[in-house]
């Protein structure tokens, strides 16, 4: 009896290691995936909200800026319905890491301002308006960052400016925008005829990407993009990024697996008569097949369940140290997509480890299994 | 007989699943911590290339804030300071999202463009001289990328720069650098005045703490960084990438570290027999304590080796692909020291694994164990 009792600790220990196993490789999974998530999830709500922008930067290398005339010339090409220049700039000098969008003070003619966005962006307060000038519209979270409200006072390069306007939460880069008339940012950063974008407004929507192009041709020393062809380039760097960050963890989770085959392989080595047994009393082979998968792919459900918890867990507790840390933006993302990735990586590579142990049980002649161990 | 061999072959398969565990998590750890050792080489370069300048540049890192002629006059009357070489850089094309260092241009005045970086040598050509113009002299890198020797140009805001001289390679930025005299970079960019850094050199190296010290005290708005300042602060902005980087390969290796535990209580199960009879004719704990960690040391040994060889092999194929997109350089690195430490973390894990098995395998009651298994 205690020979059995210890046994089946034996065997607890074991099961409980395999288990581990996996628990550590989708925890890995999780924290790590929830990071792509909040990436991709950046570029699909930037995506959602794209239309068919165009969007003109200035051409050379990074001191490049743009000017008034380049703002006209642009106007005047046929099928530009508007423009709107806009300057930014960094909210506080960066730090050496960062992760997300940075916070940034958006510089826009106040008139031009419901070109580009509409009140139904605002969740409370008004947008800027002809006149203003120490005034500011801003996003969630740096409003959360900074403690604003309607009526607080922000001071920005020793300037006060009152909030008037509050945006919906976006999820994406305006959640960390400063928005103030142009020239009052223009004079605040001392540099006063400084254009770093200008947003070009189509008259047709679907010519978007023609008129890219026509740009393009008639006025010389600016990029052109469409805003899509700007988040596909993004997307690009982020296929990358995403695979660095994401291999290593499941190769974790891959080894958990590995270990999976193991205990299998042990599990139907011990219970060798027991199986003879099942076989002899007319048990068909797909029976001890599933009966071993199914083991299996329950070790490999509780690891990836488990692991997926701790893992999400991790990444609020992360969200957390980063939100101090970084100022708000929560980087680890937890989706029902990553939970039902995750949990079901865990099960398949069960399943996947589970194959040769069952298949080996299912082919053991019952005569030979049931006297080998007697 | 064939029992036996069947019974081994078994076990054959369990160890080999144990070690390909343990391989691919020092695989996916040397191929990541080669990456971050590639890194971690650029910042040592870099700083051994700064000699004993200091670099004073803007306090914020936007565009916006430069440095000018006024600023350069301020440093260069700081006691101590016995030249400033004020340089002013910018992109040779559009930045893209990309890995690979940047190509940039770097202004600078043509009778500094040898001291610049003072252990940089030429291997081919000249340095710049005064007076020249669009003659540029350019590292190693750039100029293996583009093919360019002595003569050949590369275009530059509307402009051929000559190339009169070849860098030797550092292994760092100024491979992929331009320079030029800076009167023209000023000249392209529109900005007559404009410093993007400035390297200072001390009058007495002993004392480039007490100048940096100096120039902090004098001028405000820059960051002032001695060698080691600098060194330090690239390491720290590095850290939390490598540690995402080398986090998930640890996660990995310890996963496999799990099974080793697994594999080893299995095999002092099976053993148990073995080590009653062991133990019976006079064997001391000790003794079956050292067998059962040699054993799990030697599958973390082998498993360490293995994914070792593989780990290089792979980081040496991923940089013969990636070369061409980078230009050919190198961003996988294999270095001595992370052969040590990938081979010795899997031998310790290896070690650490077989503790409690070992531990659990000396405590075995001879007699018990003995009558148990017969």
């Amino acid at each position: 009896m205690i020979e059995i009792l210890r046994n089946m600790m034996r065997r607890k220990v074991r099961t409980g290691l395999t288990i581990f196993g996996i628990v550590v490789g989708i925890f890995a999974v999780t924290v790590m995936g929830s990071m792509t998530e909040y990436f991709n999830g950046l570029i699909d709500h930037a995506r959602a909200g794209a239309e068919e922008s165009i969007i003109v930067t200035p051409k050379g290398g990074i001191r490049a800026t743009l000017s008034d005339a380049d703002a006209r010339r642009i106007e005047r090409v046929q099928g530009v319905r508007g423009v709107v220049p806009q300057v930014s700039t960094f909210y506080e000098s960066l730090g050496s890491v960062s992760f997300g969008p940075p916070d940034q003070v958006l510089g826009i003619p106040p008139e031009k301002i419901l070109q580009l966005w509409s009140n139904d962006d605002l969740a409370e307060g008004r947008w800027l308006e002809r006149g203003d000038t120490y005034q500011m519209v801003v996003g969630t979270s740096i409003a959360k960052k900074e403690n604003l409200k309607l009526g607080s006072t922000l001071t920005w390069r020793e300037k006060d400016f009152q909030i008037v306007g509050l945006l919906k939460e976006t999820q994406t880069a305006p959640d960390g925008w400063l928005i103030a008339p142009m020239d009052i940012v223009q004079k605040t950063i001392k540099r006063p005829n400084l254009i770093t974008q200008i947003n070009v407004i189509p008259e047709d929507k679907r010519q978007a990407t023609a008129l890219a192009a026509k740009i393009k041709d008639e006025v010389s020393n600016v990029n052109v993009q469409t805003l899509q062809e700007q988040l596909n380039a993004i997307e690009q760097g982020l296929a990358v990024f995403n695979a660095i960050l994401l291999s290593s963890a499941v190769l974790a989770a891959i080894i958990g697996g590995l270990a999976v085959v193991n205990t299998m392989i042990m599990s139907v080595s011990e219970r060798t008569p027991e199986i003879g047994l099942k076989k002899a009393i007319g048990a068909t082979n797909a029976n001890i097949v599933g009966e071993f998968l199914l083991e299996a792919a329950v070790i490999g459900f509780l690891g990836g369940a488990i692991g997926f918890l701790l893992g999400w867990g991790m990444a609020g507790l992360l969200n957390v140290g980063a939100a101090q840390a970084l100022g708000g933006s929560e980087i680890f993302k937890i989706t029902p997509r990553l939970a039902a990735i995750a949990v079901g990586f865990a099960v398949f590579l069960g399943i996947l480890a589970g194959l040769l142990p069952a298949w080996n049980a299912a082919r053991l002649d019952p005569v030979i299994a049931l006297r080998e161990e007697v | 007989m064939g029992e036996i061999l069947r019974n081994m072959g078994r076990r054959k398969l369990r160890t080999a699943l144990t070690i390909i565990g343990i391989v691919i998590g020092i695989l996916a750890l040397t191929v990541m911590g080669s990456m971050s050792e590639y890194f971690s080489g650029l910042i040592d370069n870099a700083v051994n290339l700064l000699g004993n300048n200091i670099v004073v540049s803007p306090k914020s890192n936007d565009f916006e804030s430069i440095l000018t002629t006024n600023d350069e006059r301020r440093v260069r009357r700081i006691a101590g300071v016995s030249d400033v070489i004020p340089i002013a850089n910018d992109t040779i094309e559009e930045l893209g999202v990309s890995f690979g260092v940047p190509e940039i241009v770097y202004g600078v005045p043509p009778d500094h463009s040898g001291t610049l970086f003072p252990t940089i040598t030429l291997k081919k050509g000249r340095w710049l001289q005064r007076g020249d113009e669009y003659e540029t002299v350019v590292g190693s890198q750039l100029a293996k990328k583009r093919n360019l020797d002595l003569g050949s140009t590369i275009r530059y805001r509307d402009h051929d720069l000559v190339v009169v001289g070849i860098l030797n390679e550092t292994q760092t930025t100024p491979d992929n650098i331009a320079m030029v005299n800076l009167d023209t970079v000023r000249r392209l960019i529109k900005a007559p005045e404009l410093i993007a850094a400035m390297y200072v050199v001390p009058e007495n190296p002993a004392r480039v703490d007490q100048i940096a010290q100096n120039i902090r005290d004098n001028v405000d708005n820059v960051q002032v960084f001695t060698p080691k300042e600098a060194a330090a602060q690239a390491q720290q902005a590095l850290a939390v990438f490598n540690v995402i980087l080398v986090g998930g390969a640890v996660l990995a290796v310890f996963v496999g570290g799990l099974a080793v535990i697994n594999t080893m209580i299995m095999s002092v199960n099976e053993r148990r027999h073995e080590i009653g009879l062991k133990k019976a004719v006079g064997a001391s704990d000790g003794e079956i304590v050292r067998e059962y960690l040699t054993e799990a040391a030697l599958i973390g040994l082998v498993g360490g080796v293995i994914g070792l060889v593989l780990g290089w092999g792979l980081a040496t194929l991923l940089n013969a692909v990636t070369a061409q997109a980078l230009g050919g350089s190198s961003i996988f690195n294999v270095t001595p020291r992370l052969m040590a430490v990938s081979v010795g973390f899997a031998v310790a894990l290896g070690t650490l694994a077989g503790f409690y098995p070992a531990w659990s395998a000396a405590r075995l009651d001879p007699v018990k164990a003995l009558r148990v298994d017969s």
